[in-house]
């Protein structure tokens, strides 16, 4: 039994292991991949982030100059970061968590993204 | 590139692999690959860290004896020859008829052969 | 005579990690047959690349297991470099050996974590899965993400490791040894664990090799066989031995794995204290043609893939062998005979990734 004892004081008064989450939440590292978003003025509209998409979840307009993503069908695997020539795709590092509807999200040139329709449905 | 392929007939197959198993190799599994004629078929055999494959190609509705009497875990590329392909082999202890990796409700059969399921008038996967 | 009943063993199984049925015909409390039934995790990978660009392919590649999806990636850009004869930077090969480890590493604490579970250990199921939480850590620092990480591609990899990085890599195997070592007696040593796995799914050297037994299930039985020593990527200048147990039971598949983590650490370090300069990435430019077989050593075992190209934008044929597509015969053997009480622990045994099987 006293062997036991060791073990139960160094646990009892140790810090825990586990993190409170949610309340507790670990900032993710600066090397992660979350999700990627576009910096529209740098965009020329060339199509190239489109063709070489490996999941198909880029639409790009040259005639209205928008460009769009569906967030849900994005593997985050950084290939549109890597052939965009003039870098207007970035990574972030924060994931873009859940929602009920399943909508691209489109950026203008203007910069302007289009407010959440929450009676638009569900696109599959 | 490939190393160590043998080119054989197909009625040299069943002899081919009593030497080989004979000779402590063991089986590593079986591919086939549609071409013009029909279908190419490559067996691969490994003993130690050195490869052996035997090649030969048979056309559509020929039939390929099953190395089973030799190498008894061959019926599981076997089946799966049948699922995909199309590929008739007889003599199967374990015989999935073609359910082995696909199930009833799947309406396209022999996914990696276009024209068999062509000819076999079921739904074809589109380009 | 005695009666036979039929149970189904799966799809939904406590020991499963993915979904697979046995129907088993016992006898009394004995396994007389045993037949698997696949089909519930297909998804026509074979049929996609022949449809899909080679350069996209790779992403695809990434995605055909979780658990092991480094070693893909690796085995499917090797293949089409050597198809397109390119040469990868040292620096690179002995990056993406760094990967490699540490996906064999977090897979085997997977599976350590598993096996004590269904035999009731539920808290050191808990404290080893509390060690493989150190490894995702390593993961996600040097690669970007913890299970499908994206940075081996056609031609290197995509990130470099900075001395920052490296520093952080060794403060991290260092804990990791310490959490290792605690829990490494139990393995070898509990008087219940050994009860429940020594003599239990008895696999001979000549019926392994009859059956075609790969990996830690051959190296269980005495066979002296582990990819690695085909020299690919960096391993032509580490300094390992394959490890090898002889007692052909549960019990030795276990400890085969176990000591294969702590050979990893090992590997790894090797690595980083010989990564040469320079830089990780080349252009690749063109279109592969003509067959290629290409060999790795997954956590499982020996994985196959062979590509045919022709010029084209995409193969024409891409096949995929998996280690426990070639372990299923054996374990269909180790089933006959058994109580039905151990065939979970058998199963779990040959550690089966059923999303590789029926890719």
């Amino acid at each position: 039994m006293f062997e036991m004892l060791a073990t139960v004081l160094q646990n009892l008064f140790s810090t825990p292991a586990t993190r409170k989450y949610p309340t507790e939440r670990r900032d993710s590292l600066p090397t992660f991949r979350g999700r990627i978003e576009s910096v529209i003025e740098r965009c020329i509209f060339c199509l190239k982030c489109q063709v070489s998409c490996p999941a198909n979840c880029l639409v790009v307009n040259r005639k209205e100059q928008t460009w769009s993503v569906d967030q849900y069908r994005c593997i985050v695997c950084g290939v549109c970061v890597e052939v965009c020539p003039t870098e207007a795709i970035v990574m972030s590092r924060h994931y873009h968590g859940p929602a009920r509807h399943r909508q691209p999200i489109v950026t203008h040139q203007e910069g302007a993204i289009p407010k959440f329709n929450p009676k638009a449905k569900d696109i599959n | 590139m490939l190393t160590n392929v043998r080119e054989i007939s197909k009625d040299d197959l069943l002899e081919s692999v009593q030497e080989l198993a004979r000779t402590n190799h063991r089986l590593i599994s079986i591919t086939a690959t549609e071409v013009a004629e029909g279908f190419d078929l490559i067996y691969h055999f490994a003993q130690g860290m050195t490869l052996t494959n035997l090649r030969f190609t048979i056309e559509y509705d020929q039939e390929v004896p099953s190395i089973t009497p030799f190498y008894f875990c061959a019926f599981v590329p076997e089946n799966e020859l049948k699922d995909f392909h199309g590929i008739k082999i007889t003599n199967l202890p374990i015989n999935y008829r073609q359910l082995f990796i696909l199930s009833e409700l799947t309406p396209i059969k022999t996914p990696l052969a276009p024209k068999v399921a062509a000819a076999a008038g079921t739904e074809v996967l589109p380009e | 005579m005695t009666r036979r009943t039929v149970i189904p063993f799966g799809p939904q199984h406590v020991v499963f990690p993915e979904p697979i049925q046995f129907r088993l015909v016992l006898e009394e409390e004995r396994v007389v047959d045993a037949v698997p039934a696949l089909g519930y995790m297909h998804r026509g990978i074979e049929q996609l690349a022949t449809v899909k660009d080679f350069t996209k392919s790779l992403y695809l590649a990434e995605r055909i297991c979780g658990i092991c999806s480094v070693m893909h990636t690796l085995a499917y850009a090797q293949a089409i470099e050597e198809l397109m004869g390119v040469e990868v930077p040292p620096r690179a090969k002995y990056l993406r050996t760094i990967w490699a480890e540490l996906g064999r590493l977090q897979s085997h604490l997977l599976w350590m974590g598993l096996a004590v579970d269904a035999l009731g250990y539920e808290s050191l199921f808990m404290q080893t899965w509390r060690a493989r939480e150190h490894v995702l850590e390593m993961i996600e620092f040097t690669e970007g993400s913890r299970i499908m990480t994206g940075s081996i591609t056609i031609g290197g990899t995509k990130r470099d490791l900075h001395a920052e990085s490296l520093e952080f890599l060794l403060k991290k195997l260092a804990q990791l040894e310490k959490a290792l070592n605690e829990i490494y007696p139990v393995f070898s040593d509990d008087p219940l664990i050994k009860q429940r796995t020594v003599g239990v799914g008895l696999l001979s050297k000549a019926e392994a090799i009859k059956l075609g037994a790969v990996g830690p299930t051959a190296r269980g039985s005495g066979i002296v066989e582990d990819m690695r020593l085909l020299g690919y990527a960096a391993y032509r200048e580490l300094d390992f031995q394959p490890v090898v147990e002889a007692s052909c039971d549960t019990y030795g598949r276990m400890l085969v794995r176990v000591k294969e983590c702590f050979q990893s650490i090992e590997l790894i370090r090797q690595a980083i204290a010989s990564l040469p300069p320079g830089e990780v990435l080349v252009k690749v430019k063109g279109r592969p043609e003509g067959e290629v077989i290409m060999r790795i050593e997954q956590p499982r075992g020996e994985l196959l893939y062979y590509l045919k190209a022709s010029g084209g934008k995409s193969l024409d044929r891409w096949r995929i062998r998996t280690p426990t597509l070639s372990n299923l015969p054996p374990l269909v053997h180790m089933i006959k005979g058994a109580r039905l009480a151990d065939v979970p622990m058998i199963t779990l045994s040959i550690d089966t990734c059923i999303a590789c099987v029926e890719r």
